[in-house]
């Protein structure tokens, strides 16, 4: 009875509590080239994270040239015209920086987070290989990089049978390559493509800047100005990206390994995100994901592992920073002595239980409290904020984003949930994956 | 000269910036060490509970501490195992266990306005977790099948038959995972004599980070932590290991890509020479890109995406542990350049270039690891487990600077002779002439 009261008393308090309310605030300006900045403040400790944004990535490829984007992004620590090869990371290690870097499918960035004082210097060095680069080593990197897919691909099997979905579930369009690319395209990538992709998509006009951390938008303006500003701009190509083409029937694949000792099942759907499809279907969904999936507290969890037992593991995952379809994924692991038909058939059985049900108001709430604390524990770091408000950029959206974070979480109903959950998990529309155990053989049915 | 006046640039900036923490003592003498920091309303806190882990397993229950670890969020106190669950989402509170081979460690994140629900749940999972047999069954088969996924998993097949092979004979040696017979054969009595053992507040290191007043934390401190069992673990600590290194032991899998596991003898984070060590793998296989090691793996011959080294501390042995994954066929080229690397490192040392970059880098970055609440914790949780002083995050960068590198080429001397190497393979490196059959 106590701890009921107790709950209630929670509920008012959440809804008024001011801190709820901050979220990232940035201030940006536009250089004469088109190169946006933002900063944001946080003045923790004396540092800064630099952050290069370009709206450019794995689905820029050209046809046959899978994985350039990324190769060019390991080719970006390679030298340019006045800084050789190996020198750049050494300065800025030199100076205490941390740097990395990667590639998406719709974008690319390029980070250092280094004392105050450098900030200057890092960004001379960053503008310099946006505008400069004339690297070298292109062969051993190409290793690298194929080294890398093996890593994160060759060597996985659930990588491989998601690669095989993906490369389904798009078919012709460019989210069914991988954004590391065919292993067959990589091997054959040479130094001009690398550099017709680098003079081709960076230009300061598909750039964007985030500075977070012991910085103002004042301090930064002039630096950027006196680095960036020679960067000469270009006209960018737009980002022509094939529309999306629902599959028409519903399509599987199946993937056997010698390494896997047991079935797997996954579905994965196409989904609305912040920019393609419903726009204002993104946070309905991702609440479903949560209360569908979401650990051990999602409705596949409950049904399927602690009551039925027919599976020991049931998840649900989305995410809508794309520019292009996101994906609503499902996966299963069977318990010992479950088909995957059983399997399949049971989920089925769920999803029309789950869309008939009524949705338990304090289930909402927690999926919605667990949703908006998201933009909280966000602002508790450098890295965290600098790549929450670059990929909110690169989609079109701003700092502003997470002001309206809460506001947009409160305002989806059960009603909308049910509905986004009816048109996006339609079997039709599908990719079902398999995984077994057994000989190496790619298979479709 | 510029150098020197660079580095100097660094020292004065450094104590324009600096943490220290305060110690906050419950009546009871329940302490925990607080940096406040009150920019983001939430706070989070590690707690560390020392011989606790997954070496005072007994033999044949393998994977005890780790089931149990998992088995505290399932239900405690009036939740069961999907009430305890939701009232982590229901107040977005971020909770996860996981043992070592030495300690138990749980970390949370919490808004602060939901402090006291974090606390009181912390309370219950360590007093009163229900460890039901229906749950344990549950988490039991999850346990099996995921063990048996890794089965053909490259990445931890050598991790475990590293710690299998350098430990031999050792508890150790012994899989923190357990194997899916003993996980198989764990009841709930295994579960509820783990507790008994293990969680007592004598062995508790707490840490907190962010937003919370030390009154606050005292209060939580005294509603909730000095309740628990008191006094030390029951379990006798396992002897020193001595590290069985100087061999190579082979994992076969179907896979194209083979990971390799290396060890050499390494500095206890407790000795003196610690800072010594620090610095000299940096300089070896620490440094991201930079290192010896990446430099002649990756750089030169493409080999690997990563090669890296690092210390790792153990409450009865140190090492010092490197990994990297290249394709089957050229897995012994790799191995070759790994064991040419550590000789050089051996009969050369290092460059004062090398040196003074990799100190100015480890000084310099410094700072930056102290932005977020979960960092600064997880230093916090150091400092106190290693008994490194309160005054720790001022000295740090002191401590390395102090280093010689004549201390870091006598130490590397002593410490990479390729003979001693340990080699753990779990892929199938084949020859290049095999392979083109």
């Amino acid at each position: 009875m106590r701890r009921i009261l107790h709950t209630a008393i929670f509920l008012l308090l959440l809804s008024v509590s001011p801190a709820l309310a901050e979220a990232l605030k940035s201030e940006g300006f536009t250089l004469d080239n088109g190169l946006k900045v933002e900063v944001v403040e946080y003045h923790r400790a004396p540092v800064v994270t630099h952050m290069i944004w370009l709206k450019t990535g794995a689905s820029e490829d050209p046809m046959g040239y899978s994985g350039v984007a990324h190769y060019l992004e390991h080719m970006m620590f390679k030298g340019t015209m006045t800084v050789p090869d190996g020198q750049y990371t050494k300065r800025i290690e030199r100076m205490g920086g941390e740097h990395n870097a990667f590639t998406g499918a719709d974008f690319t960035a390029y980070y250092v987070t280094i004392a105050k004082e450098h900030v200057p210097d890092v960004m001379k060095l960053e503008a310099d290989r946006m505008q400069n680069l004339r690297p070298t080593g292109f062969d051993s990197e190409r290793e690298v990089i194929i080294e890398e897919r093996r890593m994160r691909i060759d060597n996985q099997p659930e990588a491989m049978l998601a690669e095989k979905m993906a490369a389904r579930l798009f078919a012709d369009h460019p989210y069914g390559i991988p954004i590391i690319g065919w292993k067959e395209e990589m091997a054959k990538l040479t130094e001009d493509d690398v550099m017709e992709y680098y003079r081709t998509h960076y230009h300061p006009g598909s750039a964007v800047l985030v500075l977070v951390g012991d910085i103002t938008a004042k301090e930064a303006r002039p630096l950027a100005e006196k680095y960036y500003g020679d960067w000469r701009p270009a006209s960018v190509p737009g980002r022509a990206r094939q529309a999306y083409a629902f599959l028409r029937a519903a399509e599987r694949v199946s993937l056997s390994h010698p390494e896997v000792r047991d079935p797997v099942w996954a579905r994965d759907y196409p989904a609305p995100g912040l920019v393609w499809g419903e726009k204002k279907q993104a946070f309905p969904l991702m609440l479903l994901s949560d209360l569908l999936g979401g650990g051990r507290t999602g409705y596949l969890y409950k049904r399927l592992v602690v009551e039925r037992k027919l599976a020991v593991a049931a998840d649900a995952s989305y995410s809508p920073y794309a520019l292009g379809p996101a994906t609503f994924g499902v996966s299963l692991v069977p318990a010992k002595g479950i088909s995957l038909k059983r399997l399949e058939q049971a989920y089925g059985e769920e999803l029309q239980a789950f869309l008939k049900q009524d949705i338990v108001p304090h289930d909402l709430e927690r999926v919605k409290n667990s949703l908006k604390a998201a933009a909280i524990y966000l602002r508790d770091g450098l890295q965290s904020q600098a790549f929450t408000l670059g990929q909110l950029l690169m989609l079109g959206y701003g700092a502003d984003f997470t002001e309206s974070w809460t506001k947009n979480i409160d305002a989806v109903e059960a009603k909308d949930i049910k509905e986004v959950a009816q048109t996006v998990l339609q079997e039709e529309r599908s990719v079902t994956g398999v995984l077994l155990p057994g000989k190496k053989t790619e298979g479709e049915k | 000269m510029v150098r020197f006046v660079f580095l100097l640039l660094l020292f004065l900036s450094q104590p324009a910036f600096a943490l220290r923490p305060a110690d906050v003592t419950s009546k009871e003498g329940a302490t925990a060490w607080l940096v406040e920091e009150h920019q983001v309303p939430a706070f989070s806190l590690t707690l560390r509970i020392r011989h606790a882990g997954s070496a005072y397993d007994p033999v044949g229950k393998e994977g005890r501490a780790s089931m149990a670890a998992d088995m505290l969020m399932e239900g405690a106190g009036e939740r069961d195992a999907k009430a305890f669950y939701e009232a982590l989402d229901f107040y977005a509170i971020r909770m996860g266990t996981g043992v070592s081979r030495d300690d138990l460690t749980i970390t949370l994140t919490t808004l602060s306005e939901h402090g006291e629900e974090a606390f009181s749940l912390l309370h219950d999972m360590l007093s009163a977790p229900r460890f039901a047999t229906e749950d344990l069954r549950r988490l039991k088969a999850e346990r099996i099948v995921a063990l048996r996924q890794q089965d053909g998993d490259a990445g931890y097949q050598a991790g475990k038959l590293f710690y299998a092979t350098a430990f031999a004979g050792h508890p150790y040696a012994r899989p923190s995972d357990g194997t899916p017979e003993t996980v198989d054969g764990l009841v709930v009595g295994d579960l509820l004599a783990y507790k008994t053992a293990a969680i007592r507040r004598g062995e508790m290191e707490i840490s907190v980070t962010g937003d919370v007043t030390p009154a606050q934390l005292k209060d939580y401190l005294e509603r909730y932590i000095v309740p628990l069992p008191g006094g030390s673990a029951l379990a006798p600590e396992p002897d020193d290991a001595v590290p069985a290194l100087a061999r190579r032991a082979d994992k076969t899998l179907d896979v194209p890509q083979t990971v390799v596991y290396f060890a050499l003898p390494g500095v206890a984070r407790s000795s003196k020479e610690y800072y010594v060590a620090y610095v000299m793998n940096h300089l070896f296989g620490g440094g991201a890109l930079s290192s010896r090691l990446s430099a002649e793996i990756r750089e030169k011959r493409g080999l690997a995406y990563y090669a890296s080294s690092d210390l790792a501390d153990y409450d009865k042995a140190a090492l010092l542990v490197g990994s990297f994954a290249t394709r089957n066929e050229q897995a012994q080229q790799a191995i070759d350049v790994l064991k040419e690397t550590v000789a050089k490192a051996g009969a050369e040392g290092f460059s004062r270039e090398e040196f003074d970059e990799g100190v100015a880098y480890l000084t310099g970055a410094f700072p930056a690891k102290l932005t977020s609440n979960r960092s600064v914790t997880a230093y916090l949780e150091s400092m106190q487990h290693y008994q490194l002083g309160r005054d720790y995050l001022e000295k740090r960068n002191d401590y390395l600077r102090a280093v010689t590198l004549e201390q870091v080429n006598a130490l590397a001397k002593s410490l990479f002779k390729p003979e001693n190497l340990l080699i753990i393979t779990a892929g199938h490196p084949v020859s290049e002439t095999k392979n083109e059959k």
